[in-house]
């Protein structure tokens, strides 16, 4: 009995021993029609044997999407929280991408003005890039 | 013990075959177009659909719902409102298949007038 049981430990501790991640939630905005400014947010919370003592880690997902789209409107974000188990260590990852609209030439920066497709041939007409 | 062995045995095979299907969640957001200010555009319907078979539950990734969101850009040059998202699983023989669908509308300009019939040359 002894040794078929051991025969399957090996079978059974397979998933244990690899990573398992599984998606916990995904949500979806509308997509605009400009996706010239892709942007793209993460946070990550580890901890030993999933013990987790709060939730601030997801405090800084706003922030990070926000400094991407200064004045911008953020649009078509695709939400995921995914969470990984590795032996005893449980990480939580909320990962955010999606598109930074301005609705009038006014409100972009002046990089993202100047931005081009990248098959575009340099023109030394266009203003510089801050 | 032996018929306790036999339940337990088919109580299993019962679980691990695909009998079961689960539904995590269920998502309906963008219900509100951005006015162009032009001609009303057509809506279409679109839809991605992508899954990960699992087995053993050994997986480390969720890349198949990027592959879904793309998938619905793909098909859309204009823009996607009306998005209906579906995580769902499906359980099968010591294994399981984690399904995305994106439903959308995708909201295209209508085509431009062509040549009217009394445009046409005739014969």
């Amino acid at each position: 009995m002894t040794f078929r049981f051991a025969r399957w430990l090996p079978l059974l501790l397979l998933p244990v021993l690899s990573g398992c991640t599984s998606l916990q939630s995904v949500s979806v905005t509308q997509v605009p029609i400009d996706r010239s400014r892709p942007l793209r947010a993460e946070v990550t919370n580890t901890a030993l044997l999933g013990i987790h003592f709060d939730n601030d880690f997801l405090d800084d997902l706003m922030p990070q999407l926000l400094r991407q789209c200064p004045r911008g409107r953020l649009t078509g974000l695709l939400t995921k929280q995914e969470s990984s188990l590795y032996v005893i260590v449980a990480t939580r990852r909320v990962i955010a991408t999606g598109f930074c609209v301005y609705d009038s030439a006014a409100q972009a920066p002046v990089a993202a003005i100047a931005h081009r497709p990248p098959d575009v041939e340099d023109d030394a007409d266009l203003p510089e890039q801050r | 013990m032996r018929a306790a062995l036999s339940v337990a045995g088919l109580a299993l095979l019962l679980l691990a075959s695909g009998c079961t299907y689960s539904m995590h969640e269920v998502a309906a957001s963008g219900y509100a177009a951005v006015p162009t200010g032009g001609a009303p555009r057509l809506a279409e319907r679109i839809e991605a659909h992508t899954w990960q078979h699992v087995i053993l539950g050994v997986t480390d990734n969720t890349d198949y719902v990027d592959k879904a969101y793309a998938s619905l850009l793909s098909q859309c040059p204009g823009e996607i409102v009306g998005l209906n998202t579906r995580y769902s699983t499906s359980l099968g023989f010591l294994s399981y298949k984690n399904v995305i669908e994106m439903r959308a509308l995708c909201l295209r300009d209508p085509p431009s007038a062509g040549p009217g019939p009394a445009d046409v040359p005739g014969p």
